[in-house]
């Protein structure tokens, strides 16, 4: 059921005993909602892109800034002021023709996220701010959609994974029951191009995991890494009965 | 076991899937469908999924209307 | 037989579905499924939309379906009821478990009094509802700009409306319906409002793609002889179109020499 145009291009993922034809043609199959084409986003978009997931989803409203550029290396100096998913689609079309990509240029609110999420199968929180993370996360929880979160400030990265296709899963809210936004962003406190780069590059991994059919690992995990050691930590985030949006 | 079909309570036997659900309700396959706790089945599926205790469904049907 | 000719080369086009009638119709408002079918039979449409509900478990309607797909119509379930994207893509994805086909009659239109459409949820729907694969045919007001954004959106035509849904009122929007024909790449089909044959023969001589015609057959006082009527109005106007109309004149045009009738000049 591979096109011959498609056994060429994705020959390392068909020579993977983990992934196969049936693992490809799950990727062709998929749709996945991605949130935020920044430091995060847009490697992960380029990565899914790249592997073949059938229907990706781009939402940011945000104009690419010169200051952007000293992590979102998806992006080109000439662009500065056009929209981000406008030329994150067209890098992704670009890299793979084969793919369907669609661009939401507006600040999504509750009801088109839910709308949204009635037609993708995963999403990735590659937002920035605090807000933001508690709305996605409802709207998971609500539409039992499978939600990858990434963050990264300064030289410290975090990944979760929550599926809430399972009716005992954690979710942001019981790691951070706090919507005050925190008191550091990239904006006042800086971060490294490759600490974001790796965790939105390690969203793209989980995902294609799931997508796949692989393990996960790190399920209701907090990851954190530590940029200076290179090393990774990991907290169990347990399902609190008592959170507002899960329990 | 007890369901509830669009809020109205339903007695099904324990191990009732959704096609069965549908020939129980004299419902007509082509033409309706259904979510079960607000998951929408996918039509190919219902001899698979089978219904549990306090499921709640939901039915529709085509029905005329411009 | 002129007319024939002319017909078997004017099929319409629409996504993977070819039409030879331009007369697509709705299956509201008549007094009985008996009526409907045989309406419905006169009037040589070949597609038909219906809508999707809850069933009532009290009070179970009738299945509409059986005796349109023995009569050989393609069927368009429409989200009429959703007051919102997210319900109108709830109900397409519903629509496509229920009757096997991802054509779907997008309409988002929660103001009871006036039935029009909400442009902003349904530009919304549309982008994400053709992005997943639906055929969409989304029913809006008589925008021209609108209609371009759908068409971009990847929309398989676009239906703006005459007037509002029932009113019979004819082509009010009809300035505007010009535009959207005039500036269209995808079909354009004329819904709602159309309240006459009169109206719909209009609708074809402008040259719109097909219309959709549901009340004025529905609550005729003979409803199979109404959409016997409305068939040959589609066929006429549009054969008008194709027939290199007249232009109009603000004066006079003599359709006989300018002499006196007796003498001679």
């Amino acid at each position: 059921m591979l096109t011959d145009a498609e056994i060429l291009r994705y020959s390392r993922h068909l020579l993977l005993e983990e992934v196969g034809e049936s693992g490809q043609l799950a990727l062709k199959s998929a749709k996945v909602l991605i949130i935020g084409m920044g430091g995060l986003g847009s490697p992960a978009a380029l990565y899914l892109a790249a592997a073949g997931v059938g229907t990706i989803v781009l939402s940011d409203f945000d104009h690419l800034e010169v200051s952007n550029l000293q992590r979102q290396i998806a992006y080109q100096s000439c662009d500065t002021g056009a929209p981000k998913v406008t030329l994150m689609k067209k890098r992704l079309e670009a890299l793979n023709p084969e793919i369907r990509v669609r661009s939401i240029k507006n600040k999504m609110d509750e009801s088109q996220l839910a709308m949204e999420l009635l037609l993708a199968d995963l999403v990735l929180d590659c937002t920035d701010n605090m807000a933001s993370r508690q709305m996605i996360n409802q709207a998971c929880v609500q539409a039992k959609r499978p939600l990858i979160v990434g963050a990264a400030i300064r030289l410290e990265g975090q990944l979760m994974f929550f599926d809430h296709s399972l009716p005992d899963s954690a979710c942001y809210h019981c790691l951070f029951p706090n919507n005050e936004e925190q008191v550091l962003n990239c904006s006042n406190s800086g971060v490294l191009g490759p600490v974001v780069g790796t965790i939105g590059t390690l969203q793209a991994l989980e995902a294609i995991k799931y997508l796949t059919g692989l393990p996960s690992g790190i399920k209701n995990k907090l990851k954190l890494f530590d940029a200076k050691t290179l090393e990774w930590q990991t907290f169990a985030i347990n399902k609190d009965p008592k959170c507002q949006v899960c329990g | 076991m007890n369901i509830f079909v669009n809020d109205q309570l339903i007695i099904v036997p324990a191990l009732c899937n959704i096609e069965q659900l549908l020939q129980q309700l004299e419902s007509p396959l082509k033409g309706s469908a259904v979510a079960v706790n607000q998951q929408i089945i996918s039509r190919s599926t219902w001899t698979e999924v089978t219904l549990n205790e306090g499921d709640q469904i939901s039915l529709f049907q085509a029905i005329a209307g411009g | 037989m002129l007319y024939n000719k002319m017909l078997s080369s004017d099929q319409l086009v629409i996504a993977d579905k070819t039409f030879t009638s331009r007369l697509f119709t709705g299956t509201g408002k008549f007094n009985d499924q008996t009526t409907m079918v045989a309406a419905l039979k006169a009037s040589q449409s070949e597609l038909v939309t219906m809508a999707l509900k809850r069933v009532n478990m009290q009070h179970k309607d009738d299945d509409i379906l059986a005796p349109l797909i023995k009569q050989g119509m393609n069927l368009l379930p429409n989200t009429s009821g959703a007051r919102n994207a997210k319900e109108a893509v709830f109900a397409a994805q519903l629509a496509r478990e229920a009757l096997q086909t991802n054509w779907v009659k997008l309409e988002i239109h929660p103001d009871p009094k006036y039935l029009l459409p909400d442009p902003i949820e349904t530009l919304k729907a549309a982008e994400a509802l053709a992005n997943d694969g639906f055929v969409v045919l989304p029913y809006v007001h008589a925008d021209p700009v609108l209609c371009k954004h759908l068409e971009a959106a990847g929309c398989a035509a676009v239906m703006p409306l005459g007037a509002p849904i029932g009113s019979n009122k004819g082509l009010k929007t009809i300035d505007f319906l010009e535009i959207i024909i005039e500036q269209a790449n995808i079909p354009v089909i004329v819904d709602a409002g159309i309240g006459s044959p009169s109206h719909a023969a209009l609708a074809m001589e402008m040259g719109a793609d097909a219309v959709l015609v549901n009340t004025a057959m529905a609550v005729a006082g003979d409803p199979v002889a109404m959409s016997e009527a409305f068939a040959k109005a589609v066929q006429a106007g549009r054969q008008a179109y194709l027939s290199g109309l007249a232009g109009q004149a603000n004066h006079a045009v003599a359709s006989s020499p300018l002499t006196a009738f007796l003498q001679s000049e």
